[in-house]
């Protein structure tokens, strides 16, 4: 979304968050199967992300983000308040059960990651299909100048909530992947650091190239794990390196890989997905 | 046939057109001059709904379009192309091309069918070719020289099949041989397509090189119409207008 519309939303850990607890509340209640209730984990947050994207994408950049910002910070108070349903401050505790469904035990390791790699690689490809369709161009063309597009009859608010919708939805499925190896969901998913980290992975990986975020992810994980190993300061080093890529770069890794000489490719919308999880 | 009837546009006091009447006929070409602030701009900016007019009526092949959104005259068939090329920086003139014909066609919302390679693609080749740009489908725009981003921005236009199309200043800001090569380009796309075409023009050798007829504003108000040769001998386009140009044009 930030790649493709220009638009930064500082609230999708919300929609990871809404995955990973729809999910898991629907499981501990024991009333669907797996795949359905991750269908219906998706359902839950695009009626989320339709009622919030409907209210925020009208506004300007800045607007936006701080209004994503606050209806996420408003979701997390949500989480840590209404303790029946989220388990409050200690999250979804008691583990997600997941029984056997076509032959799948997500209760065995390997079971559990070959599905997850499943689903983190049919997202990825919906995502490259949509970003290479009249759509994800529609999106190119609101990024670039969106008074034209509107006078080229394009409906912008549609388009823009549709992606907002879109990438909340592939947001959640990076949450209910999350839940299901840690078999439970805290309320930290929600927190704004999670979004940030997200955002964090779009700039170092680079926001020009579709595989900009998702190599970021590779980085930021990989940093994260080789630099707890020598400090507890990990967010000290995270920081510098933060810096050194919003100051001294300007750019991502990816955006240094131009395709194709003279034609500039553009960017993906927001990694939290596949991403996060492949290697979480 | 395009007409407008008493037109009149008023900013506080400042009367922007007075009582303007004009005749476009359908498949003509005619161009609109004046000495800046003559309200030609304007004129533009009412028949195309970015303003409303403080009285008169502006109508299409007889029918009334004062009141219409942007939206709704775009559809009845009137589109223009701006003084400053408003295009996508970042696609190549191809992607900008088809985008906007799948957006005419209500097609941006189709999320898992390529972008490429359906019969949108075709309509835009088709009118790469009338603009003179088939070569340059796969050059990013904001690499364009300006004339092809002119070019580029009336190739949106188009893209909404109008019937009528409304150009400001083509020819602004390009060097003396572009500007000719750009208005030959203009003339092959009105013949091709059998428009009707209005352009706003400062350079009087294209304007009586290519108008059928012309109009002459000075101060909001319609100073003079008719065919090039009568215009250019009209005493009082060159008391008021023609002749300081000319002086204008000696001078520098």
């Amino acid at each position: 979304m930030i790649g493709y519309t220009g638009l930064i939303s500082f609230g999708h850990a919300m929609f990871f968050a809404s995955g990973a607890y729809s999910f898991g509340a629907i499981m501990q209640a024991g009333l669907l199967p797996v795949p359905l209730a991750f269908v219906a984990a998706l359902v839950v947050t695009a009626v989320i992300a339709a009622l919030i994207g409907a209210i925020c994408v009208r506004l300007g950049e800045i607007y936006f983000a701080f209004l994503t910002l606050a209806f996420q910070m408003f979701f997390h108070s949500i989480l840590l308040s209404w303790v029946s349903v989220t388990g409050g401050d200690n999250g979804l505790l008691g583990g997600i059960p997941t029984p056997v469904f076509l032959g799948v035990d997500l209760s065995q390791q390997s079971h559990l990651y070959g599905f997850c790699v499943t689903v983190a690689v049919v997202s990825l490809y919906l995502m490259h299909r949509i970003v290479s369709s009249p759509f994800g161009y529609t999106l190119r063309m609101i990024r670039d100048n969106e008074r034209r597009a509107i006078f080229l009859g394009v409906n912008v608010f549609a388009v823009k909530l549709s992606c907002f919708v879109l990438s909340a939805v592939f947001a959640s499925v990076g949450g209910m992947i999350l839940s299901l190896f840690i078999s439970g969901a805290y309320p930290d998913f929600a927190f704004w650091t999670t979004s940030g980290e997200a955002i964090f992975m779009v700039m170092l990986g680079g926001i020009s190239n579709f595989f900009g975020p998702l190599l970021g992810a590779v980085i930021l994980t990989g940093l994260n794990d080789i630099v707890v190993t020598y400090t507890d300061h990990y967010g000290l080093f995270l920081g510098a390196i933060i810096l050194l890529f919003s100051l001294g770069l300007r750019k991502g890794v990816l955006d240094f890989v131009k395709p194709r000489g003279t034609k500039t490719k553009t960017a993906p919308r927001l990694p939290t997905e596949g991403a996060a999880n492949a290697d979480a | 046939m395009l007409t407008l009837e008493n037109l009149n546009k008023s900013f506080g006091g400042i009367k922007a057109t007075q009582d303007v009447s004009l005749e476009f006929p359908e498949g003509s070409i005619s161009a609109i001059i004046g000495p800046n602030g003559a309200g030609k701009t304007t004129i533009f900016n009412l028949i195309s709904a970015q303003i409303a007019p403080s009285s008169g009526v502006i109508s299409l092949n007889g029918r009334n379009i004062v009141g219409l959104s942007r939206a709704e005259i775009v559809r009845s068939g009137i589109v223009r192309a701006f003084q400053v090329a408003s295009l996508f920086p970042s696609l190549t003139v191809m992607e900008t091309m088809v985008a906007a014909v799948e957006a005419n066609s209500q097609n941006s919302f189709r999320l898992m069918r390529p972008f490429r390679g359906y019969p949108s693609e075709s309509r835009a080749r088709e009118l790469l070719a009338l603009l003179g740009l088939a070569h340059a489908g796969d050059v990013v725009v904001s690499a364009l020289s300006h004339g092809d981003q002119k070019l580029l921005d009336i190739g949106l236009a188009l893209t909404m099949n109008p019937k009528v199309l409304l150009l400001d200043e083509p020819t602004a800001g390009l060097g003396p041989q572009e500007r000719w090569s750009m208005i030959e380009q203009v003339k092959s796309i009105w013949s091709e397509l059998g428009l009707t075409i209005v352009f706003i023009e400062h350079d009087m050798d294209i304007v009586f090189a290519t108008a059928q007829k012309i109009h002459v504003l000075v101060s909001g108000a319609v100073l003079a119409s008719g065919a090039p040769d009568d215009v250019r001998s009209n005493p009082r386009v060159i008391d008021a207008y023609l002749g300081s140009t000319l002086e204008e044009e000696a001078a520098t």
